[in-house]
């Protein structure tokens, strides 16, 4: 069964699947699979999780873009690092104001950020 | 010389008709009042026409005459019961009679006659073997499509086995073989030739997952074409996963393919108004996921490469680059099990 995709600039491949090339309205270039991904060879982590995937020629297959996956993944760190320290703040906040302890929540954070940061 | 019919013999009894004797109807004769047969009693069927042969059965036809008939073509026999399908080899499928004293029966048909086929011993096919018992086009199955298994017999039901197909209806049958099932057992054959891990149960359902289509992000609606992953004129479970990592929302749908009419509308078109998933960037600030979205579709017929049909709301372009949807089927049945009781 031919496998077909469309390549972004960065690469990137979408709209994976049989639909042939004449169905598809696109000015993205086609590129053709031999086979669909194996999710299980190409999802670091879990196959119900989306990753971008890439074109490996060698192969004709679709398999992890890492340099885009580690730079969204790098992304969502820093990211959620600015959260949480936005939420240490608030929850400092609250706890000077109302005396109400938030240490288990805290505590949370910390390790929470000590994980994202070390 | 032409002679007249009796009328009326009275209580007379005839006791020499062996030999030659044969009582002879002339004009559209009948008996008015009970037949006794002490003997055994042999109906024939009439010189030409359809009556008599396996299935027959005594009729009144138009004339109020006794008759031997056979059922309509389309009389159903119902669902095929007993059949679970196991592998333990991966290139290889079994149909194990699990119903009922062990036993697997099944509808079988050749022509417009129908026949029950009942199974007490398994079955296997190979995707590596050729004709019965294996593929029916071909040395070996063709790597990266779906599979149908089909009970085949030889006249009257007589030595019954396997056989795999890629067409959903009609296989190509041995020589010598003539009456076939509907295709019982559907599974995707992977790129190494064997079959994709499987679980199967007496209702119907087989249990697995086939990848349909990943990172798919167009926000017009679009078709997507997975007549090799599930079961033409059956049954699917599609489970869903998406992503979008924007602080506004996206609304995924999935339309069902409906009114295919075979010489008038063979693709089906999209119904307007299916499962809806609406989701958006999450607290952390990390894309939200939809996960785990499982619902049932009507898989169309062969004649449709359109088998169900997404849409996103708005342009997913300045998402990041793994946003989109993953479809995968999860379970799927084929049209033997798909009769309105089931």
């Amino acid at each position: 069964m031919p496998v077909f995709a469309e390549k972004k600039e960065n690469g990137v491949l979408v709209n994976i699947c049989a639909n042939r090339p004449e169905t598809r309205n696109t000015t993205l270039e086609i590129v053709q699979l031999k086979h669909m991904p194996q999710f299980e060879l190409i999802h670091p982590e879990g196959i119900d999780i989306n990753v971008p995937l890439k074109y490996d020629p060698d192969t004709q297959m679709a398999v992890l873009h890492e340099e885009v996956w580690n730079a969204e993944k790098e992304q969502e760190r820093k990211d959620e690092i600015v959260y949480l320290m936005r939420q240490k703040k608030d929850i400092n906040e609250a706890q000077e104001t109302y005396g109400i302890d938030y240490s288990t929540d805290l505590a949370k954070l910390s390790a929470r950020l000590t994980e994202l940061t070390t | 010389m032409s002679y007249q019919p009796f009328k009326s013999v009275g209580d007379r009894a005839f006791i020499n008709l062996s030999g030659s004797g044969t009582l002879q109807a002339v004009g559209a004769a009948t008996l008015d009042a009970a037949l006794n047969v002490t003997g055994a009693l042999v109906l024939d069927g009439p010189a030409s026409g359809s009556a008599a042969g396996a299935g027959s059965y005594l009729a009144l036809n138009s004339s109020g005459l006794v008759v031997l008939d056979t059922p309509p073509s389309t009389i159903s026999n119902g669902s095929p019961t007993g059949c679970l399908f196991s592998s333990s080899i991966d290139t290889t499928v079994d149909l194990i009679p699990t119903g009922s004293d062990a036993a697997a029966i099944i509808p079988i048909i050749s022509g417009s006659s129908l026949l029950n086929v009942t199974l007490t011993t398994k079955l296997t096919a190979s995707l590596t073997s050729s004709g019965v018992g294996g593929v029916d086009v071909g040395a070996s199955a063709t790597v990266s499509k779906g599979y149908y298994t089909y009970v085949v017999t030889q006249a009257d039901g007589a030595n019954p086995k396997l056989l795999l197909s890629l067409d959903s209806r009609n296989p190509t049958l041995p020589a010598t073989y003539t009456y076939k099932s509907q295709a019982l057992f559907f599974n995707f054959v992977s790129a190494t030739t064997t079959w994709h891990t499987f679980f199967n149960r007496l209702d119907g359902w087989t249990y697995g997952k086939t990848n349909i289509a990943s990172n798919q992000i167009n926000s017009a609606e679009t078709s997507i074409d997975a007549s090799h992953q599930v079961p033409a004129g059956g049954r699917f479970v599609l489970y869903v996963n998406g992503k979008w990592d924007q602080n506004n929302n996206r609304t995924l749908t999935i339309y069902k393919n409906i009114n295919q009419t075979v010489g008038h509308d063979i693709t089906g078109e999209s119904d307007v108004h299916e499962s809806m998933g609406s989701f958006r960037l999450n607290n952390a600030g990390t894309g939200d996921l939809l996960r785990d979205w499982t619902f049932g579709l009507p898989a169309p017929p062969s004649s449709s490469s359109d088998t169900f049909w997404y849409k996103w709301n708005a342009s997913m372009s300045a998402g990041g680059a793994s946003v989109g949807a993953d479809f995968n089927a999860i379970a799927w049945k084929t049209e033997a099990f798909c009769n309105p009781q089931d």
